[in-house]
């Protein structure tokens, strides 16, 4: 059995495979589908003050290797997750990241507080690719001027639990964003969230998703999600999380080779419920098959030479 | 789950009726998710109705209408398929009440399954669609009114025809079971609130997860906005708050 512990911030995860946020509701569907415990880490759908009904339908389609969602958000919001899905998580031994957004820095920050205070939400994960309402909607993670600042005066409310930022890969260049989370006092970076996307059904010449435009994710996007992820590694000291397209040991261990120190599995969780669990248990097997005694020694060992 | 195919022919020309071993249960009206590519493309399971589970063997009937079904036509017995389920929710007319099953295309599906789980019901189904070609399973009802849109077999018209004649419905002592084309669902579904007659519709929509995840195939309800595969795909005539 190798050690498989990996550290984000102050939160040490038991192995370095997480479930994604939007791909695993709060983990209580997946209950029946897998054990909850056996993964490092769940990341729970975007949370916000307020619930939110999200986007009018059709809000996915499919494309190749991968997928297009435009699902706006939708979730319980912070109470319903608090009175409702918190106290079960906690019974299921889960380890928490508590995904969150808002329309505001103030929202950003009272959602933030909120979180930090709840017993069982073990590290935050801020989502910044959305509009910003005070700025014409601007997205939060748009500017890194704007990003630092944000990302600071949400720390200052989270002192005790990890801070991990998610960044949008619809930027010309990811690496003033990860330098802006970490000059802000973020403790961790994890990319990439969902590259835009468009699909036409010419049949109706409609786009498949109603609002035209949405985010496309699956393994289609690897490729692009794991260089940002090593620009973002190269740019910053403090860990980067990686995701983007992640189906198998093997593409795992390329983000992790890369010098991510965990890795998110996002879509494949739609296609098989239980990856996250399989992907820990592989990754044991390699690490006893290789002689490799803690996965840590895997990350950052890409050779250029 | 992987699971053994142990038939796959076509019924009709390009509908596809599969049976495969399957160990569990399920109830008439839940659907489950197939992988019908082993690598990434297509990448997303494909929702079917259950049309039948007896004896550890569970049967789907589908149409070929894009890569993924077209891929899973070419399954054949021996071969493999991967099957996640069941999910969502099921039909639960009163113990009761005549039942008018009432079907468009491949809609036939999960009301067969219904039927041959409940023998002993008094039940009438209409079969609706487009032609002869589209009218699947008929002969499996013991009292089946059938319609074609183009006259090719049964009566010319809508299913809906048929169905407002029957003396169940005309009586109001029907519950209508329904499921086929959202426009099929709707027109049913406007016509049982109007007459008042009680009932329930299984929505078709496309999936992401088929487990109330990504929430990619909700619908508003007068109980607010629903998830079609959780609290789905059957629900109440008169619920649903219709898009278009």
């Amino acid at each position: 059995m190798a050690d498989l512990k990996v550290r984000i911030g102050a939160l040490e995860l038991k192995n370095p495979i997480i479930s994604a946020s939007g791909t695993f509701g709060y983990g209580l569907e997946f209950a029946d589908m897998m054990d909850i415990k056996k993964i490092g880490a769940f990341c729970t759908k975007g949370l916000s003050l307020k619930s939110r009904a999200g986007n009018q339908m059709p809000r996915i389609c499919e494309t190749p290797c991968g997928m297009i969602n435009s699902i706006g958000l939708e979730n319980v919001g912070i109470d319903a997750f608090e009175a409702e899905k918190l106290p079960k998580i906690r019974q299921a031994g889960a380890t928490v990241i508590a995904n969150f957004f808002g329309d505001t820095e103030a929202d950003y920050v009272e959602a933030a507080r909120r979180l930090a205070a709840m017993d069982g939400v073990h590290a935050l994960e801020m989502n910044v690719s959305c509009p910003n309402v005070d700025k014409g909607g601007i997205e939060f993670g748009g500017d890194p001027v704007f990003l630092e600042k944000l990302t600071a005066a949400v720390k200052k409310v989270c002192p005790g639990k990890p801070l991990i930022v998610k960044l949008s890969p619809n930027v010309a260049d990811i690496r003033p964003f990860a330098a802006a989370v970490e000059n802000g006092g973020g403790d961790a970076i994890s990319a990439i969230n969902t590259l835009k996307g468009m699909s036409i059904d010419v049949k109706t010449r409609r786009p498949k998703i109603k609002r035209v435009f949405g985010g496309l994710s699956g393994p289609a996007i690897k490729p692009v999600a794991l260089k940002m992820v090593y620009e973002c590694v190269k740019t910053v000291e403090i860990p980067v999380i990686g995701i983007g397209g992640i189906g198998s040991l093997d593409d795992a261990l390329e983000f992790l080779i890369a010098g991510a120190s965990a890795v998110q599995v996002g879509t494949m969780n739609f296609v098989e419920p239980a990856i996250c669990q399989r992907l820990a248990e592989e990754l044991n097997a390699y690490c006893d098959r290789e002689n490799i005694a803690r996965v840590t020694d895997i990350i950052s060992t890409l050779r250029t030479d | 789950m992987k699971s053994n195919i142990i038939t796959s022919r076509e019924v009709k020309r390009g509908y596809f009726r599969m049976e495969f071993e399957f160990a569990g249960e399920a109830l008439p009206g839940q659907f489950i998710m197939l992988k019908v590519a082993e690598h990434n493309d297509p990448l997303l399971r494909r929702p079917m109705s259950i049309a039948g589970l007896d004896g550890g063997v569970m049967s789907v009937i589908f149409k070929v209408v894009g890569r993924g079904t077209a891929l899973l036509a070419e399954k054949k017995a021996g071969d493999h398929i991967d099957v996640l389920g069941p999910f969502g929710s099921a039909f639960t007319p009163p113990k009761t009440d005549a039942v008018l099953l009432v079907a468009g295309g491949i809609g036939v599906a999960p009301l067969l399954f219904w039927a041959k789980r409940n023998p002993s019901r008094r039940a009438a189904a209409f079969i609706g669609g487009a032609t002869e070609n589209d009218i699947l399973c008929s002969d499996e009802f013991s009292e089946a009114h059938v319609a074609t849109e183009n006259g090719s077999v049964g009566r010319k018209g809508l299913v809906t025809a048929p169905l407002i004649e029957h003396a169940a419905y005309k009586n109001k002592t029907g519950y209508i079971l329904a499921c086929g084309p959202t426009g099929m669902l709707k027109a049913i579904d406007q016509l049982a609130v109007k007459d008042g007659l009680r009932g329930e519709l299984s929505l078709e929509e496309r999936m992401g997860c088929g487990f109330g995840v990504c929430l990619g195939c909700v619908c508003d309800t007068t109980g607010g906005r629903k998830r079609m595969c959780v609290e789905g795909p059957v629900f109440k005539t008169g619920e649903v708050l219709w898009r278009t």
